[in-house]
């Protein structure tokens, strides 16, 4: 069965895009992502302008990172002391992320400049996770306990706070300036920075897996929300039945992740997300090096 | 409701020929309607068949061309860089039909000579300014080919008894919105002999129409739309999962 995408302007199967919601809502749920990272690039891949699939995706995230935060703030995992100070470094990033955005845009690389830096900035993210992932199944597996490294880098800065939920006593600085850079990759993007946002604060900031995916979910639905409101008011691409479809696939997704993380360790989620980004990787590597079918493409021009 | 359409369709066909058989008007070499004046795009849009059919007053070669509202466009060509396959420059074609068929009831160049087509522009080429690098062109050409979006001489004119003739158009699903052209034009003899144009309006209705003039008329607005039923939806499935 298809529908007609009224900003799209094409039809898209239903079954489909509740398929790809739902599968992203269940990371969002279990990995504290948007998914943003691998539906934008599946809906561009399914015909949807590229444009269109980055606002509509914007509706979708927020959403679903709404639904998924509902969930994990009733369970108490939402640190929002640190969710505060991440988004008032992430606010200035998203701000600094559009400039540059728009002068690649400007220059007319940025679709290449958006593949490369998913490559490079997924690839890193999931290799670095991936290898931590091992080495913590490894020691459970010997039944060594794991203590995490008190951050030596991270001692003898200014604006000591206690980050309570988290466990932290810590400078508002690391986590500022970790919301920042996320915040100017995630508005480059066009995604909600979850995965990126996920491993920084679990290996740069010490913060507990489970505090962790709740948190991400504050930052990425605040930020996906402003998204939303911009990309409507400036670009029109955001289509709102994409966007709906896409998420009553993701809200059903988001709940039944959020139940399965409870039932997975800290190590065993971060394997599964790096397998994931990975997988991602390869798909857009193969896409960048493989020789298109045909070189010449149109830009319809507004 | 197609097939419903089509049968009515020939039924005016039909029913226009026995007029003429009777009353023959010499005056008017050829007859053209189309089936359908409006083409609706709704929730259920995966496409259309414009059907057009006609009378002569004897027999000729008849050609069909349909052109979309106009649209700016530019090319690019992916270069392999390193290894790595980038965006070259960007090449402006400038405005072009957003939609483009001619069919006919034989081969093109059959019916006028090469001159004749050029005057006429019913080469698709003919649609793409004259600066644009070869190669961007016949890119250009090659994806809207390939889109559906244009279609030179893939479907026949069929003439029927001589005196009878019918063309349908494949509109594909992304046939833009806008006001189409249909042109009908009479050879004899390799001569333009008559020519008449019909309109076609294509149209986003209903809750297309809806979301689409929101959107581009009051973004601020459908902006807070968004937002709010992001955020509703995002809090009542969480509502809805806790009780399960």
């Amino acid at each position: 069965m298809e529908i007609y995408l009224p900003i799209a302007g094409m039809p898209v199967s239903i079954v489909l895009l509740l398929g790809i919601g739902f599968g992203t809502g269940i990371l969002s749920g279990m990995f504290g992502l948007g998914g943003g990272f691998l539906t934008t690039p599946l809906l561009i891949l399914i015909g949807i302008p590229p444009t269109v699939a980055v606002g509509s995706e914007a509706s979708h995230i927020a959403a679903s990172s709404v639904s998924g935060l509902v969930a994990h703030a009733r369970r108490g995992n939402v640190d929002l002391r640190m969710g505060l100070v991440l988004l008032a470094g992430g606010t200035l990033g998203a701000v600094t992320g559009l400039a540059i955005f728009r002068l690649l845009s400007r220059l007319g690389q940025i679709d290449d400049a958006i593949s490369l830096i998913y490559v490079v900035v997924l690839g890193t993210v999931g290799v670095l996770m991936g290898l931590e992932s091992l080495r913590a199944l490894r020691r459970h597996r010997l039944g060594i306990r794991y203590r995490p490294s008190r951050q030596t880098l991270l001692r003898g800065l200014p604006l000591r706070v206690p980050f309570r939920r988290s466990g932290r006593y810590m400078s508002i600085v690391p986590p500022v300036l970790t919301g920042f850079v996320v915040g100017v990759l995630s508005t480059i993007m066009g995604v909600g920075g979850g995965f990126i946002l996920v491993p920084a604060m679990i290996y740069l900031l010490g913060v507990p897996t489970q505090v962790v995916v709740g948190t991400s979910l504050l930052q990425i639905a605040v930020v996906t929300t402003i998204a939303t409101f911009l990309h409507a008011a400036f670009n029109q691409n955001v289509d709102l039945l994409l966007g709906l479809l896409l998420l009553i696939g993701a809200v059903v997704g988001a709940q039944v992740g959020s139940r399965l993380m409870v039932r997975l360790r800290g190590e065993q989620i971060r394997f599964l997300m790096a397998g994931l980004v990975l997988l991602v990787v390869i798909m857009l590597g193969v896409n960048l090096v493989l020789p298109p079918d045909d070189p010449f493409f149109v830009e319809r021009l507004p | 409701m197609r097939k419903w359409r089509r049968a009515f369709a020939l039924a005016a066909v039909a029913a226009s020929g026995a007029v003429l058989a009777g009353s023959a008007p010499a005056q008017m070499p050829m007859l053209v309607d189309l089936a359908n004046h409006r083409i609706h795009i709704d929730a259920a849009f995966t496409g259309a068949e414009l059907l057009l059919f006609g009378a002569l007053d004897r027999r000729g070669d008849v050609v069909v061309r349909v052109v979309g509202p106009p649209t700016e466009i530019a090319v690019r060509q992916k270069i392999n860089t390193g290894g790595i396959w980038l965006n070259g420059d960007r090449v402006g074609v400038g405005t072009v039909p957003s939609f483009y068929s001619v069919a006919a009831s034989r081969p093109l160049d059959a019916i006028a000579s090469a001159d004749l087509r050029q005057d006429l522009e019913l080469d698709v080429r003919y649609q793409v300014r004259a600066d644009v690098p070869d190669a961007h062109r016949a890119g250009f050409i090659r994806n809207f080919t390939r889109r559906g979006l244009y279609a030179v001489e893939q479907e026949p004119v069929k003439i029927i008894g001589g005196r009878l003739f019918r063309a349908t158009v494949t509109l594909p699903a992304e046939t833009p919105p806008g006001e189409y052209w249909v042109e009908t034009l009479l050879f004899r003899e390799g001569i333009l002999a008559h020519r008449r144009i019909n309109r076609l309006l294509v149209e986003r209705v209903g809750f297309e129409s809806f979301l689409f003039d929101l959107a581009q008329e009051r973004p601020a607005e459908y902006g807070l739309l968004a937002v709010v039923l992001a955020l509703a939806m995002g809090v009542t499935a969480a509502e809805v999962f806790r009780r399960v």
